[in-house]
């Protein structure tokens, strides 16, 4: 102690530092429950030894600061968690509304109309000159175009709602990334001034990261001025320092659905996870799938049902003609479109051909053989007959509901245990901080008092010398 | 962290209350394609396999009613030859004389016109020994003679997998014979004509014979179609079972498993009142 005014300096300081030490463990306090807040510890910095000799008393405290608790690696892993768990979340949504258009437990539904078709044309094998049987057979085959044509348009109506949530998903994504790019900016600010709101700001930041990954597959690393940079999967930048770089979600020829832009370049197809990903997955690949197996089962029914009519003979003996109406590619070599067009082009029941050709109006036998077209193999370039396709169809979208439910389970439990270990660095301990105003109020009352004791010396000097 | 457990286990365990509640309120365990790929498959397969069983025993029944029907008539039409042949014995015995002849072939007529009225026998608009000309009476009379109209065409219906019935038989083989015989027989009648009529009434056996024949190939058919039915009824059955092991919950599991559950989470929610609750600060005056 160089003098006694020193000391009483000294003891200013350490009142101030147990004082900011205080509010620190306030500010934890009061956000114990705030998500994304990190909890902060208070440094203290011992001054230099002031004068010399032997006895070279303390320097105080000069400085106090307060340090925040991340560990940036498990940031790193709990969105790198979320993403999938975004993709999975939309997955499961689309393949829901599937479950609902394939789901035939009430008896009902596309399986239910082609048993009911070929059914009827056995039953008009057992009485062929019979209107109304015949009448029931078209009525059938109403009825199964019809469901083919709901199932289809159920499905693509999953598909461009699927679109539209891209639409809205990329602008989410990009009020996230010019977001983070503002956060980078302010934080680069206040960590150049030495202020505590860098804290506040990573706080909010990290709360970006994770929202942004639930949306789209992302990584990113920190530059030296604090700042993230963002980039996709495929290495498109979206956020670099203090800017960010927009997505759109454009029209471009070749495809009817929104593809994803970056700078010009198309990067739909680097997308992988994220919500993003799972809505693109789903559109792309997933729909497009089902919709195919149904134009291949409806194409393949019309060539079956078209080509045996014409063997037989309607009630006047007349060859049979169309009976559902042709299908025509719309590309060379494919069955897009079947599926939604079919219809039937019969609508006279005496125009079925039920007789054998040279046979009488009381001939079943092409009757017979049109129903036997259920249980030909026909579709899948003859591996499969029409209700096994459809069974395959079932088991397909069953098990890729069932997978996304399995991985979204298995991630939940992951995110708990990262989310966990992160809260248990990160979160405020309300006995540790107990604990801490304990120390710093006695530590505080410490100063006070030697602050007292100082001041007795001083008046002890001031009395002598008077 | 207590918290976020708490909300992640309670989340799951309410799944599992919901899950159990479906089941139960449902009474099936597979209540959307993801509960069971492979069992959502097989009930599509296994309702396919059952609608065709129904329409098996659809074509048992109306396709069925066709050949009783002929089976019946044929039945009939035996008994009506059989009766125009002791009449035809009668009147080639020397004790008659022209006119009780006469009145023998006026009775031997009016069964011809009765045999002639089961070959025409129509049903729901299906004259069933036309062949496939059923809309039209497949034999006409002109004098004494009867002409077939039909034709040869036999319908088969299918009453199992791979097992077809024969449903009808085209009339002019079961009835030509006997209306040719019958034709001859009252020439001979009406001219005294005993040799004539002694030559007549061999043909009779002849005509009897295709009857029977046609009789016994319709009978085969509806033996076929009982035995296919009995095999259906017992491949309906153990499709059932197969279904309901793949969907129908098992109610009192499902119970179980729900006061399970609803425990677990009772007692979740006492421990976290316990553990959420205290701090230090809860022990500082």
């Amino acid at each position: 102690m160089s003098s006694l005014f020193a000391g009483l300096h000294i003891g200013e300081r350490a009142l101030q530092a147990q004082q900011f030490a205080l509010e620190t463990t306030q500010r934890n306090i009061t956000n114990a429950n705030t998500p994304y807040y990190s909890r902060q510890r208070v440094n203290f910095i011992p001054g230099d030894p002031i004068g010399f000799g032997a006895v070279a008393p303390g320097g105080g405290v000069i400085s106090v600061s307060a340090d925040a608790f991340r560990n940036r690696f498990i940031d790193y892993r709990v969105t790198q968690e979320l993403q999938p768990q975004g993709e999975n979340d939309a997955v499961i949504a689309a393949l829901d509304q599937v479950d609902a258009l394939l789901n035939e437990s009430d008896g009902k539904g596309l399986q239910a109309a082609l048993s009911e078709f070929f059914a009827s044309f056995s039953s008009l094998s057992n009485a062929p000159e019979d209107q109304s049987l015949r009448r029931q057979v078209l009525v059938s085959a109403r009825d199964l175009a019809h469901e083919f044509v709901r199932v289809y348009e159920g499905l693509q109506s999953i598909q461009t709602s699927n679109d539209r949530a891209v639409a809205d998903t990329v602008s989410e994504i990009n009020s996230t990334t010019s977001a983070i790019a503002e956060l980078n900016s302010r934080i680069a600010q206040a960590h150049g001034l030495g202020s505590n709101e860098e804290f506040a700001l990573r706080d909010q930041r990290q709360a970006m990261l994770d929202k942004l990954a639930g949306l789209v597959d992302v990584s990113y690393w920190e530059t030296e001025s604090g700042a993230v940079t963002l980039a996709t999967a495929g290495g498109a930048i979206l956020v670099a320092e203090d800017n960010s770089y927009q997505m759109a979600a454009v029209t471009q020829p070749g495809t009817p659905y929104l593809q994803i832009v970056v700078g010009g370049e198309n990067i739909t197809s680097d997308i992988g996870s994220g919500k993003l990903g799972g809505l693109i997955k789903v559109r792309d690949s997933m729909l497009p799938d089902y919709l195919a197996r149904l134009d291949d089962m409806a194409a393949s029914l019309i060539e079956s049902v078209n080509t045996q009519h014409a063997l037989g003979a309607d009630l006047a003996g007349q060859q049979g003609g169309s009976f559902f109406t042709p299908f025509t590619p719309l590309i060379p070599g494919s069955d897009s479109g079947a599926a939604r067009s079919i219809s039937v082009a019969i609508t006279d029941p005496a125009k079925i051909a039920a007789a054998g050709l040279t046979e009488g109006p009381g001939s079943n036998a092409n009757a017979r053989l049109l129903a036997g077209i259920g249980d030909s193999k026909i579709v899948g370039s003859g591996t499969a007959t029409l209700e096994q396709y459809y069974s395959d169809l079932v088991f397909i979208a069953g098990s890729q509901a069932s997978t996304a439910k399995a991985a979204s389970e298995t991630q939940g439990n992951i995110l708990l245990q990262l989310q966990n270990q992160r809260d248990s660095i990160s979160g405020v301990n309300l006995d540790e901080e107990a604990v801490n105003i304990i120390k710093y109020q006695k530590a505080y009352q410490a100063s006070a008092r030697y602050i007292t004791v100082l001041n007795d010396l001083t008046e002890e000097v001031l009395g002598i010398l008077g | 962290m207590i918290y976020r457990n708490l909300l992640h286990g309670a989340g799951s365990l309410r799944e599992n209350i919901e899950a159990a509640n479906r089941q139960i309120s449902s009474g099936k365990k597979l209540n959307s394609l993801a509960d069971s790929p492979s069992g959502s498959a097989e009930l599509v397969d296994l309702r396919a396999e059952l609608a065709g069983i129904d329409q098996y025993r659809e074509n048992a029944g109306s396709g069925g009613f066709f050949i009783s029907l002929a089976e019946s008539v044929l039945s009939s039409a035996y008994n009506t030859v059989t009766a125009i042949y002791t009449r035809g014995s009668a009147g080639a015995s020397s004790l008659y004389n022209a006119d009780t002849r006469a009145e023998l072939a006026k009775e031997v007529r009016s069964l011809r016109d009765e045999l002639l009225s089961l070959a025409n026998t129509e049903a729901q608009g299906r004259h069933v020994f036309a062949g496939s000309q059923v809309t039209t009476a497949p034999f006409t009379l002109s004098g004494d003679t009867v002409t077939y109209q039909g034709d040869l065409v036999q319908n088969g219906i299918d009453v199992a997998d791979g097992l077809q019935v024969q449903q009808n038989v085209a009339g002019s083989t079961v009835f030509s014979k006997a209306f040719s015989t019958v034709e001859q027989l009252l020439t001979a009648l009406e001219s005294g004509n005993q040799a004539a009529s002694q030559a007549a009434l061999s043909q009779f056996s002849e005509a009897l014979g295709d009857i029977s024949k046609a009789r016994a190939e319709l009978g085969v058919s509806l033996a076929t179609i009982q035995n296919a039915g009995t095999e259906q009824d017992a491949r309906e059955l153990a499709i059932q079972e197969r279904q309901g092991k793949i969907q129908d919950a098992d109610l009192a599991e499902a119970i179980t498993r729900l006061k399970a559950n609803e425990t677990t989470l009772e007692a979740t929610f006492t421990a976290s009142t316990v553990a959420g609750q205290r701090t230090l600060f809860d022990y500082l005056a």
